[in-house]
């Protein structure tokens, strides 16, 4: 095992041109964004903790069961995120790994130096997540909560920071060896073991019994209820989102006439659980903006003069972290795809394909399943939100301004990646005098 | 070497085809003029191409041979349109592709010339059908047209049973086989191949080899070949061999040149 640990140790950052390297800083980046986003939502959940200790004071108490709630909402997205980057380079190591097996490391050998890989990106990523952190305190202590500001003692984790921190990278391990127990590593190069499957209707089944089991459940959960309750809509989301997603991928493969429609259509029914990731965080921001808007005109009758703003607040403070993480899981992934395909792409390119076409996909591949998310969760929220019309005025603008942000922050997340396509189909790059075209494996040097 | 019959595909819009679905027949060919090409990477020049005259007759099969970095791939993209060249010319139906603008050869490439590659490079969310069928979808055709279309070819490829499966699911040589069929699937004049058997065993690459030249032939395009396998450039009714940037045999016109050292 030292042997592969030495081997991983020469072989770490050596890659044949920028592309090789970037899947592994947009890795990293993925890993510090969901470590500084998860240490926020700590000190956040840590300073009402501290808050609740005031004997009599309710009001205190009922602050900490909505940081709960907010903090379990945006948990499962972060730690979602955490799992995708830790997958992100695994599948793309592709030539490296079957070469090292052609040289003869024994999987065991390869599977090491995979997870040596993943652990350093994770370790490197949780350190910049505790920049990210640090960098956000200033900002968060700005932030009144029952017109107060919230302080630094208040928002630092001390020693908790470090178990935070040993999370996400026992998460990032979990993951790969997840990722890893699906793939097979041959000298020949590295194989999926499946073909994508179809989701099972299970999903659907089992989403539907929570949701009609969740009236008879939430008497016998009172206070408690409302932390089980947010989880449990997370659940719900994400048993039932990539399912409908699929289906919307059937649907459209059936009825797809055209190329850029096609692509899209077979991409989302290949791989719904990745086209509903980015989808998941935007279901959140339209619960959550749904709910702050009733919370709002709910919290102003009067019982406590803060409580409306604060509510607001919190869950703004709730969609940025949610569609920031949303942001970063798309780009990242939308980025990496096309590092992964650019072979392909060139190919298409040299048949003469425009950069369009190929973007014109990519964009319904991102934009159709929010837009689905949006009109299915947003106009249910939508239609509960109209008899609030009347009372706040508000309420309806602001939630539509929050959809609109959050899917805009992923549609350019999505934009971020397009120079790479743009670089990927460029054919007067070196021709075949570059190595980068040969490492793409589509020229050959002659 | 036995030629199976090959239909051939239908009209595609964009394809100035005559009613009867074949191509218009190219007098001319691809004739190639005074070709000179360096690359500048970083201040420093490198010389691809010194000087190469070189015509593709219609239908004809050709494979360019040479040791690496003696300019065939060069020449292969300066033929296809891919780059333009520092000097010469190149000229197709009457027109010179190294005056013609990026969007121009873009068009041209889509609707002229097919392009086979060293490991298929089919899109791995489509089943085989549909891959064959992009340069048809990428004309604008409509899918269930342009999958009719590309069947015959796929059934004539061997692949009869497997055109619902995806890239994953096939071996090299029928992966290399659904990218054959794409290559023909517009109804090309010229079909392109940069070492279109490099990534598969011997006996498999002349299989395949072998289907290439004969659904080319079949279906009236000129085959272009770079390859480094003596065997794979035999299969091809005429070799050229280049080094150092010229062309230094060609088994046709007996042609040797002194390469440039």
């Amino acid at each position: 095992m030292s042997s592969a640990l030495r081997l991983w140790w020469l072989l770490r950052g050596r890659g044949s041109d920028d592309n090789s390297r970037l899947p592994g800083v947009l890795a990293v980046i993925a890993f510090a964004v969901a470590t500084g986003s998860l240490l926020v939502v700590l000190g956040g959940l840590q300073a009402f903790e501290l808050r609740s200790h005031q004997p009599g004071d309710e009001t205190a108490q009922l602050y900490l069961v909505l940081a709960i709630v907010a903090a379990g909402l945006m948990v499962i997205p972060i730690l979602t995120l955490g799992g995708q980057a830790a997958r992100l380079t695994l599948t793309r190591r592709n030539a490296r790994l079957a070469t090292l097996r052609l040289a003869g490391a024994t999987t065991g050998q390869s599977v090491a130096i995979t997870l040596a890989e993943t652990l350093s990106q994770a370790v490197l990523g949780a350190l910049g997540g505790v920049l990210l952190y640090g960098l956000a305190l200033p900002g968060l202590t700005m932030i009144s909560f029952r017109g107060h500001r919230l302080e630094l003692g208040e928002l630092w984790l001390g020693w908790w920071l470090l178990l935070a921190l040993a999370a996400v990278i026992v998460l990032a391990v979990v993951s790969a060896l997840v990722t890893l127990s699906g793939i097979a590593i041959t000298p020949l190069g590295v194989a999926s073991r499946v073909s994508p499957k179809r989701l099972s209707v299970l999903r659907a089944v089992v989403a539907v019994l929570m949701l009609l089991g969740w009236p008879v459940l939430f008497p016998f959960l009172p206070m408690a209820g409302l932390i089980v309750m947010a989880l449990g809509i997370v659940a719900v989301i994400n048993l039932i989102g990539p399912y409908v997603v699929m289906l919307l991928g059937l649907v459209l493969t059936s009825a797809a006439r055209r190329f850029p429609t096609l692509l899209a259509a077979r991409r989302l029914l290949d791989d719904p659980r990745t086209a509903w990731r980015s989808c998941s965080a935007f279901a959140l921001v339209i619960m959550v903006a749904c709910l702050s808007s009733f919370s709002a005109v709910l919290g102003s009758d009067g019982s406590d003069v803060h409580l409306g703003t604060d509510i607001a607040t919190g869950s703004a403070i709730t969609i940025v972290i949610v569609s920031v993480v949303a942001a970063t899981s798309a780009g990242v992934v939308h980025a990496c795809r096309v590092i992964d395909q650019a072979p392909v792409y060139r190919s298409l390119a040299y048949a003469g394909t425009d950069l369009t076409v190929l973007d014109s996909s990519r964009l319904r591949e991102v934009a159709w399943p929010l837009a689905v998310t949006a009109l299915t969760a947003g106009g249910f929220a939508a239609l509960l939100l109209l008899p609030l019309g009347t009372d706040a005025p508000g309420a309806l603008l602001r939630f539509a301004i929050a959809l609109a942000g959050s899917a805009a922050l992923t549609l350019a997340a999505l934009a971020a990646s397009r120079p790479l396509l743009a670089r990927a189909v460029r054919l007067d790059l070196g021709a075949d005098h570059g190595t980068e075209q040969t490492a793409a494996g589509v020229l050959t040097a002659g | 070497m036995s030629h199976t019959q090959f239909p051939v595909p239908g009209n595609v819009p964009g394809v100035a085809h005559p009613a009867d679905g074949t191509r218009s027949p190219v007098r001319e060919g691809l004739v190639a003029t005074g070709l000179v090409h360096r690359y500048t990477r970083r201040a420093e020049e490198t010389p691809a191409l010194a000087g190469v005259d070189l015509t593709v007759s219609p239908g004809e099969s050709m494979s360019i041979m040479g040791p690496s970095g003696s300019g065939k791939t060069t020449l292969l993209h300066v033929l296809a349109g891919v780059i333009r060249p520092t000097h010469g010319s190149v000229l197709w139906q009457g027109r010179d592709l190294a005056r013609m603008r990026d969007a121009e050869r873009s068009r041209l490439r889509r609707t002229d010339f097919g392009f086979v590659f060293q490991s298929g490079q089919l899109l791995p969310e489509l089943p085989a059908e549909e891959n064959a069928a992009l340069p048809l979808l990428l004309a604008g055709v409509d899918r269930g047209t342009a999958v009719a279309r590309v069947r015959p070819i796929l059934e004539r490829l061997g692949l009869a049973g497997m055109v619902h499966r995806r890239p994953g699911e096939l071996s090299g040589g029928q992966a290399q086989r659904v990218a054959i069929a794409r290559a023909l699937a517009g109804s090309p004049g010229v079909v392109f191949a940069d070492e279109p058997t490099g990534a598969l065993d011997s006996t498999t690459g002349a299989a395949v080899m072998a289907q290439l030249v004969a659904a080319s032939r079949a279906h009236g395009a000129a085959l272009v070949v770079v390859t480094h396998d003596a065997g794979v450039a035999h299969a091809c009714a005429r070799q050229v061999t280049m080094r150092d940037g010229l062309i230094t045999h060609d088994s046709i016109t007996g042609h040797r040149a002194e390469a440039i050292r």
